[in-house]
């Protein structure tokens, strides 16, 4: 099957899966006790009051027409408006997606840069100083939590050292080095749970992979150790990676809500955070599509590079 | 009258030299009558209290500050929300202002007079002007508060002012305030929430997200989650202020984060530092902690619709069993004051020690508990959110003084929105809370708090006409000292009866680099920056 029409199969089969999506999404916030309109009137809240609120936001409609509702509008492009705000949330989304991509795009690159030198190091040399800091790093990397990783980096990288600044996003347009100054610390707190658990598959994938006849007979072809690390068993190590990577992504949104509250960041997560807590339906249903969506595409990427490395996939899906 | 004249500028000199408090200078006012004569002495007053603090004011210069939350809504009608109004207040101006002290202050009012038992009559300022060029005039502020009544608005702020029953202008200058008979709280909720607004900037921009008014700073930019960006009005209707050429505003949530922030330099201005270290920061030369202020009353609400908290024993064995001095030290670390009411001694409005003095008593506590039929002991569950993370540590302490009584309680967690939704259903038996008015603290605290006809009654408390009856004198009672005295008389009716238990009053303190003056917390919370300059000499 052409590559072309793998990917298409692979889009249409994502309608089912955001159909289903929007419904979890929709029932959970439903299902998560708290009134909205409590919350917007806060500790003000009149019986009164709440009505005309319940009234305006049509929190009063059966639940199926709420969702018909929101699908509808969602189909024509409305996402729908901020409760509080009255902004809509397609402008929220906008503003705030270019931040969260960026910082995980980031907070990838950083982990593949940490990650794959060190865990193919410590694959090919095994119970060598580099074996041995790659099992550290994913021992202290998955255990470390986030927020108090991104804490301590503030204190060290930009109290201490003085390189960074501790919290805020400075846009691109305000220049490529400050916007990257600003987003180093969060992308390295989110890069290091990443690469702990990126070094240890690659470690394992580069060793298995080093076993195997074809490596034994390049050796003895006469080939350079670096070339057939990088050339060959790299690449033949390569699907459990990018599966990893893949699966990871998800790991790299949850942990981007947590890290964009620590730094302050106006990225989608902040807004799911912040909204949930409001009950502010609208942008966390939205908000949580959204985040799914990037979750799917990127997995739809994983199953192409599949592809790419060994053409036998391709064939999985005829 | 020349005598007169020479005296009252005699007092105001030695208030302006910081010789003698804004107490004791109206004190000083009042016996020899020149409390108008001193009227426009004391305009610009904030902006001398600022050079006084250090030295000349210097114009320019940005400054960042970071609250704790971020704004949701730039429209005075609804500021339902303390982090949208610590920014909008300084871009509208009231027409009085509270000082420190417990003081009113002119601002976009120059005078102001009680003509009759229902009339009020102030004299306005001839020289301000809207963000969006329009003068200020007296319509402006029947605007304010016509829409502020207009039931389609639906407007939170309404509440403070339901005993206004109009605003009559009389010239351009000159408005009146029609009130139910001796309303005395209009300066005080003028003061606190009556930004004035005007007709054709809210009719042409969304208020919500784009403020206008006649403030000393201008709304320029909001990046939601991110910043908001306000810019010196030049047209503002005191000449010499604001000194700041700009103040970016932006919301810090972690404590940590937003103190490393003004140590590495970033910000300028920060709201609040990690409790424990507070004793440590103020011994820091690098820093500085502003004059703070007792202005946050913390309190237990008791729900008195259901047992145990429906019998008046309960409430006053709670009280008697309740170790202030341990909550403060151990919840606050220190920087609270321990409090039976809604403030502290420093304040004028304080009424004394109360009818608990002496406390704890865990034997009148046990015999009250007793008289109530709990003699056996009594399991109560407390309503705690863990986003606010001194609600549990209170509830957690609570338990263990109230154990020796034979109270058994339980400290439930709840998410914030389902604590409102315990709260306003009042399904809670008791749990801790805030409230932040104490520009007037009888009609802005006790009176929505436990009035039986308050819908922020969240107590559900009516076993007291006697409290009503004091609470409605109090609201009609013009005379500072009269009021102080309905004030007095609440405060002993509401121990007595004890439907809310004040714990402690939160101390805020505004921290900033050593180069920024001017900054100090203010009753009303607000965060007047036209007082703040940057001395980077």
């Amino acid at each position: 099957m052409p590559l072309t029409q793998f990917v298409v199969r692979r889009l249409i089969l994502l309608l089912p899966v955001l159909v289903g999506m929007s419904i979890v999404v929709f029932l959970l916030m439903r299902l998560v006790p708290g009134d909205p309109a409590s919350v917007i009137l806060g500790l003000r809240a009149t019986p009164q009051g709440l009505a005309v609120i319940r009234d305006q936001l049509g929190l009063d409609l059966p639940i199926t027409q709420q969702y018909l509702h929101w699908v509808g509008n969602l189909l024509q492009g409305d996402l729908g408006q901020d409760y509080r705000s009255n902004i809509p949330v397609t402008t929220l989304l906008a503003d705030r997606l270019p931040v969260t991509v960026e910082l995980t795009l980031l907070a990838l690159v950083l982990a593949l840069i940490i990650a794959i030198p060190l865990g193919v190091r410590a694959g090919v040399r095994q119970r060598g100083l580099a074996d041995k800091g790659a099992m550290t790093l994913g021992l202290l990397g998955i255990s470390i939590p986030d927020f108090w990783l991104g804490i301590m980096l503030i204190l060290a990288l930009s109290l201490g050292l003085g390189l960074f600044p501790s919290s805020g996003f400075v846009p691109i347009s305000d220049g490529l080095f400050a916007n990257l100054r600003s987003l180093f610390l969060p992308a390295l707190t989110l890069a290091i749970g990443l690469s702990a658990v990126l070094v240890r598959v690659t470690r394992a994938a580069v060793a298995e992979v080093q076993e195997r006849d074809f490596v034994r007979f390049l050796h003895a072809k006469g080939l350079r150790q670096r070339a057939i690390v990088y050339r060959h068993v790299l690449r033949n190590a390569g699907i459990p990676i990018i599966t990893v990577i893949g699966l990871q992504f998800g790991y790299l949104l949850g942990g981007a809500v947590i890290v964009e509250e620590v730094f302050s960041l106006p990225g989608v997560g902040r807004l799911i955070v912040s909204s949930t807590l409001e009950r502010n339906y609208p942008v966390v249903q939205a908000g949580m599509l959204v985040i799914a969506l990037m979750f799917i595409l990127v997995n739809l990427v994983t199953d192409i590079l599949y592809a790419v490395l060994n053409p036998k996939i391709r064939d999985a899906y005829r | 009258m020349t005598l007169q004249k020479d005296q009252v500028k005699d007092f105001v000199g030695k208030y302006l030299q910081g010789r003698i408090s804004r107490r004791q200078l109206l004190i000083s006012l009042s016996i020899v009558g020149g409390t108008a004569l001193a009227q426009p002495l004391l305009a610009g007053a904030g902006a001398r209290v600022a050079r006084a603090q250090g030295g000349t004011p210097r114009r320019g210069g940005t400054l960042v500050a970071a609250t704790i939350d971020k704004p949701v809504n730039m429209d005075p009608a609804f500021s339902e929300l303390y982090s949208s109004m610590q920014i909008y207040q300084n871009v509208f101006s009231r027409l009085v202002n509270l000082e420190r002290d417990g003081t009113f202050s002119p601002n976009l009012a120059r005078a102001w007079r009680q003509v009759d038992d229902t009339t009020w009559e102030f004299d306005l300022v001839d020289n301000a002007w809207f963000h969006n060029g329009e003068p200020f005039t007296a319509n402006d502020v029947r605007y304010t508060f016509e829409r502020l009544a207009d039931p389609e608005l639906g407007a939170a702020n309404l509440v403070f002012f339901t005993p206004l029953d109009g605003v009559e202008v009389v010239d351009d200058t000159t408005v009146r305030f029609i009130t139910e008979p001796n309303w005395g709280g209009l300066p005080a909720a003028l003061a606190a929430f009556g930004d004035i607004v005007n007709q054709r900037a809210i009719e042409e921009h969304d208020p919500r997200l784009m403020p206008i008014g006649t403030g000393p700073f201008r709304f320029v930019d909001w990046v939601r989650d991110d910043f908001v960006e306000l810019e010196r009005w030049d047209r503002y209707f005191k000449p010499e202020q604001p000194y700041l050429d700009r103040v970016i505003f932006r919301a810090i949530s972690d404590d940590t984060v937003r103190l490393t922030g003004l140590q590495t330099g970033e910000l300028d201005w920060i709201e609040q530092v990690p409790l424990h270290r507070v004793g440590e920061l103020r011994e820091d030369p690098e820093i500085k902690a502003n004059p703070d202020g007792e202005f946050f009353p913390d309190l237990f609400l008791l729900n008195t619709a259901q047992p145990p908290f429906d019998r008046v024993e309960v409430r006053q064995a709670l009280q008697w069993a309740l170790n202030r001095d341990a909550i403060a030290a151990l919840v606050w670390q220190g920087q609270a004051a321990p409090s039976a009411g809604p403030v502290s001694p420093s304040n004028p409005w304080y009424s004394g020690p109360g009818v608990y003095a002496g406390g704890p008593d865990l034997d009148r506590a046990r015999a009250l508990l007793a008289e109530a039929g709990y003699g056996d002991g009594l399991q109560i569950r407390f309503a705690a959110q863990p986003q606010v993370p001194t609600q549990p540590l209170v509830g957690q302490l609570l338990q263990q003084q109230l154990a020796p009584i034979g109270i058994d309680l339980e400290v439930q967690s709840f998410e914030s929105a389902r604590w409102f939704e315990e709260l306003a259903s009042q399904r809670y038996q008791i749990t801790s809370t805030y409230w932040s008015a104490t520009a007037d603290p009888g009609e802005h605290c006790v009176l929505p708090l436990t009035h039986s006809q308050s819908p922020w009654n969240f107590s559900a408390f009516n076993q007291s006409p006697e409290l009503d009856a004091a609470l409605d004198a109090l609201r009609f009672t013009v005379d500072p000292e009269a009021r102080r005295n309905a004030y007095a008389d609440v405060m002993a009716l509401q121990q007595e009866q004890s439907p809310a238990v004040f714990q402690v009053n939160f101390k805020r303190t505004y921290w900033t680099q050593p180069n920024v003056y001017g900054v100090e917390t203010l009753p009303t919370l607000e965060l007047r920056m036209e007082d703040v300059w940057i001395d980077d000499a």
